[in-house]
């Protein structure tokens, strides 16, 4: 006897489930707002970037702009004040070298944290842990100082050194974790296959935590991207300095850059992290989900 | 093809011991299974026979070479591990010839021994898959696969099928026993499953409490069990157990006699047997017979049992029976209906009977003795 599949309408009984469940006007409303507001600065920045400085001056600063075009000349403006070509090269160069050398170091770390049996093995990882538990800013005076003294001050090397340890906490926390969540069959089998620790790693572990590893990287790459402070007082020469830190000649006093100029440069320097996101973006969203 | 020899082995995790002291010699070719209650020691002692914990104390030798302080890889062991434990980033392809690429072997010689495994295996389909795109039972195989492709001296199989379904399961066990015979290489299986121990095993190694309680091929398990811990192990439903002591009986005879029923005892199955003496009696639940179903034994006693309730298999029945003030467990073939509280009357095959030291546990068994 054939069993009947149809008994009812199912896909009508989907709609209703689905109208049951769907939240009010009220809800969609907030969210709306929520929205806004946070979209505003953002509106802000872009009506911003495509007015001229006699524009921004003449209209409300959340005005319309009359045209496209004053963008080029804005961003030109940018380029050359702020020698912005260097404080890209220079950003991409700390982010990429101290986002990648941080999450893979911190790979290693985790590994050893729970693959390896040495003793100690809680306090190591306390001790890497405390470095998530200070606020940043309080290195920031000891740090001055020393690179001063060895003549680590505005150097790439300095700034790239500083980077790499700043960022290896965070990501030994989440890839401790994640590792702890790994199969431990899945190294004991390849152990018996002929695997070495080294080969463990590399060959099983690491292709199997290449998600949110790469969410690491794109979290501390933005970090690094976005770090102020720390640019402004370990590099501070216009060939050393990040691109955060040259955007800073279109604040203060004694600039002559209107704040469309300062958007603008805001806008640029804010694309490079944009781009890398959205390439990544599919990585990033699979290793939020783990490491959450 | 190995002989595995174990000379006293021992392991101790910080001051607990887990494995207490093991003496077992494993035949070539023999598919021995270890089997006992979680926390028997019984995967630990695969573990340092795989070289995946070390030896505390005592020898491992694999064809007469003592292995102890060897890594796995060269122990000539492979391992299919209960969760198979593959690699998730590869294929199953790559995860089979994994082993061989790290041993440096030639191309073609990895090429020709996958190939042979997966003909064996008939994974052939399945080459280019991930694990993630594989169900169970050919997750099973392609972990099989990674271990023969390894020709291995000694196969480890560590509880390889408590994650499947129970028919697959049954499927798979088949599967194991003919890959077994058709490769025949030893085989050191583990599992907490008495039914895989007995279908699978030349001989079973019955573990308890990091100790071997008895090791002996799967009918003498069932026929002679050593201790009252074996007896109960092996063998579902369970044994029925009664507490009673040994009693003078007629013409120079002796009497089992327990608040359930009273057994005269057969001459020469027992030893050591002294008027007075506290025992533990057992008998399997196929030796509680529903008069009118199964076989009716040829000797024995005859008794009534009250229901309590029935278990309804299809082609069995297992009835818990009050019978005297003990609760027994009685197989009833060919089932008819049964009401709770109903009188059942039964055949007691007390010939078949066995008996313990009430104290030690030990079997009082003549044959017993001789081992």
């Amino acid at each position: 006897m054939a069993i009947a599949l149809d008994r009812h309408n199912y896909d009508a009984i989907a709609r209703a489930e689905a109208t049951r469940r769907k939240g009010g006007w009220i809800v969609l409303g907030v969210a709306l707002l929520v929205s806004l507001v946070w979209l505003a600065p953002f509106y802000y920045l872009i009506v911003s970037a495509f007015k001229s400085s006699t524009e921004y001056a003449a209209g409300h600063p959340l005005a319309l702009p009359q045209g496209l075009s004053p963008i080029v000349d804005n961003a030109i403006r940018v380029w050359t004040d702020a020698k912005l070509g260097w404080g890209l090269v220079n950003s991409a160069l700390y982010g990429l070298v101290g986002a990648s050398v941080a999450v893979f170091v911190a790979a290693m770390a985790a590994f050893g944290l729970t693959r390896l049996d040495f003793s100690g093995r809680t306090f190591w990882f306390m001790l890497i842990f405390s470095g998530t538990v200070f606020p940043f800013q309080m290195y920031l005076i000891p740090l001055f100082f020393t690179y001063q003294q060895i003549g680590l001050l505005n150097t790439r090397a300095g700034m790239i050194l500083f980077y790499c340890a700043i960022c290896v906490p965070f990501p030994v926390l989440v890839l401790r974790n994640f590792m702890a969540g790994l199969n431990r069959e899945m190294d004991e089998a390849a152990r018996m296959d002929g695997a070495n620790d080294w080969r463990v790693f590399f060959s099983i572990v690491l292709p199997n935590a290449k998600g949110p590893m790469l969410a690491l990287f794109l979290l501390q790459f933005t970090w690094i991207w976005n770090d102020l402070l720390f640019s402004t007082v370990l590099g501070n020469t216009p060939e050393i300095r990040s691109v955060m830190n040259a955007l800073q000649v279109f604040q203060g006093a004694y600039t002559s850059a209107g704040p469309n100029i300062a958007m603008t440069g805001a806008l640029m320097a804010s694309i490079p992290t944009v781009l890398l996101f959205f390439i990544l973006r599919r990585h990033f969203m699979a290793g939020l989900s783990v490491s959450a | 093809m190995a002989q595995v020899s174990l000379r006293d082995l021992v392991k101790v995790y910080g001051r607990q011991p887990a494995v207490r002291g093991i003496d077992l010699d494993i035949q070539d070719r023999e598919f021995v299974v270890f089997v006992g209650p979680s926390g028997c020691g019984k995967s630990t002692t695969l573990r340092m026979i795989a070289g995946l914990e070390n030896i505390s104390h005592g020898e491992l030798l694999i064809d007469g070479q003592m292995v102890n302080d060897l890594p796995s890889r060269q122990r000539g062991v492979a391992m299919v591990f209960q969760t198979y434990a593959l690699y998730p980033h590869m294929t199953v392809r790559q995860n089979m010839s994994f082993g061989l690429r790290l041993a440096g072997l030639p191309k073609a010689e990895i090429e020709e021994r996958v190939a042979r495994a997966v003909s064996v295996l008939e994974l052939g389909p399945y080459l280019d898959r991930r694990p993630s795109q594989l169900s169970g039972g050919q997750r099973q195989r392609v972990a099989m696969g990674r271990a023969i492709v390894r020709e291995p001296k000694v196969f480890l199989f560590d509880e390889p099928l408590s994650n499947l379904d129970a028919k697959l399961r049954n499927q798979m066990r088949i599967e194991i026993k003919r890959l077994q015979k058709a490769l025949n290489v030893t085989t050191i299986y583990v599992t907490h499953d008495q039914v895989e121990a007995m279908t699978l095993a030349d001989r079973i190694v019955v573990m308890k409490d990091g100790l071997i309680a008895q090791v002996g091929t799967p009918i003498e398990l069932y026929e002679a069990p050593a201790n009252q811990f074996v007896a109960g192990f092996i063998g579902a439903p369970a044994m029925n157990f009664f507490a009673g002591r040994v009693e003078a009986g007629e013409h120079d005879g002796l009497v089992f006699r327990s608040n359930a029923f009273d057994a005269v005892l057969p001459t020469g199955r027992f030893a050591r047997l002294e008027i007075g003496r506290p025992v533990v009696a057992g008998l399997r639940p196929d030796d509680v017979v529903p008069v009118g179903h199964g076989v009716p034994p040829t000797g024995g006693i005859a008794a009534t049992g009250i229901v309590i309730l029935s278990e309804v298999l299809g082609g069995e029945s297992q009835i818990l029976l009050r019978l005297g003030e003990a609760e027994v467990m009685a197989k009833m073939s060919q089932p008819r209906p049964v009401e709770s509280d109903e009188r059942l009357p039964l055949q007691l095959n007390t010939d078949r009977l066995h008996l313990f030291d009430a104290e030690t546990g030990a079997s009082l068994r003549a044959s017993a003795d001789a081992r």
